[in-house]
């Protein structure tokens, strides 16, 4: 049993998390790993994302490393959020004929685009986007929701 | 010989289950380029050192704010750890850092023998 005892300092967050076992997180991650190997290195892969919520909003996070703020383009239409990384403009020739498999997902020469589906009750006209240190982070209000009313009993 | 790059996050400790991030490494004509990327690690949570002709390269997340609560998640966790073990052709001396949109780029020059020269045929 000793692959389970580190992952609870392997993943320090999880704990807080409710839905994903650590166990499973980490064969999940392992698994992405030896994938990757085979994928043409300007191959698009998969969007890795958190949605987070407090009372207010939802917060969508994705790592996008290497990707700048003009690159990147974001719509929201009818429950879906869409994500576009134009081709990168000043793409050198040296780190495409040399790049390696193992390629950070800097790697965005090609337009690259992902869906996410979004919870319901959130109000589109509202929705923010930050990007810092290669993480994106979306902010989506969630629709006031009518708030209980006590009924006083006469 | 222990050249340390980024002294101001001397500081940053890593727990030894750290994660490996995704890099790549290329090399030019004088210096080799090895990219990393760590998102969602600020560059003062980023650290940078040469010892015994390793790099080790290791980064700190910021965790998500307070109050956050989970919904559905598929990023990885944890912090970032990345060790390689260099050539004796690098110039330890003048190894250089820079950290851009959750990239870190470390630039290794060659040291001057090992420096490729077009040769002029007399």
């Amino acid at each position: 049993m000793k692959l389970v005892i580190p992952n609870t300092t392997y993943f320090p967050a999880l704990p807080t998390l409710p839905y994903f076992g650590a166990i499973d997180r980490f064969f999940r991650d392992s698994l992405e790993e030896l994938t990757r190997w085979s994928q043409p290195a300007n191959g698009s892969s998969a969007l890795r994302s958190d949605l987070f919520e407090d009372s207010e909003n939802y917060y969508l996070q994705a790592d996008l490393p290497g990707v700048e703020k003009s690159e990147l383009r974001l719509a929201v239409t009818s429950g879906v959020l869409e994500l576009a990384v134009a081709r990168r403009k000043n793409a050198d020739a040296a780190a495409d004929s040399n790049a390696d498999m193992n390629a950070p997902e800097s790697e965005a020469r090609e337009d690259v685009r992902w869906a996410v589906t979004l919870p319901d009750g959130i109000d589109e006209s509202a929705v923010a986007a930050k990007l810092e240190d290669g993480v994106l982070t979306v902010t989506l209000p969630k629709v006031a929701a009518p708030k209980p009313r006590e009924i006083t009993i006469a | 010989m222990k050249t340390e790059l980024s002294k101001e996050s001397a500081s940053v400790s890593v727990p030894s289950e750290a994660v490996k991030p995704r890099y790549r490494v290329r090399e030019e004509s004088a210096e080799y380029v090895v990219e990393v990327a760590l998102p969602g690690v600020p560059k003062s949570q980023t650290q940078v050192a040469l010892e015994d002709g390793v790099l080790r390269i290791e980064g700190r997340r910021a965790a998500a704010p307070e109050g956050w609560t989970p919904v559905r998640t598929g990023r990885r966790t944890g912090d970032f750890r990345l060790k390689l073990e260099l050539g004796d052709d690098i110039d330890a001396s003048a190894v250089s850092a820079s950290s851009k949109d959750g990239v870190l780029t470390v630039r290794l020059p060659k040291q001057e023998k090992a420096k490729s020269r077009v040769i002029e045929i007399a």
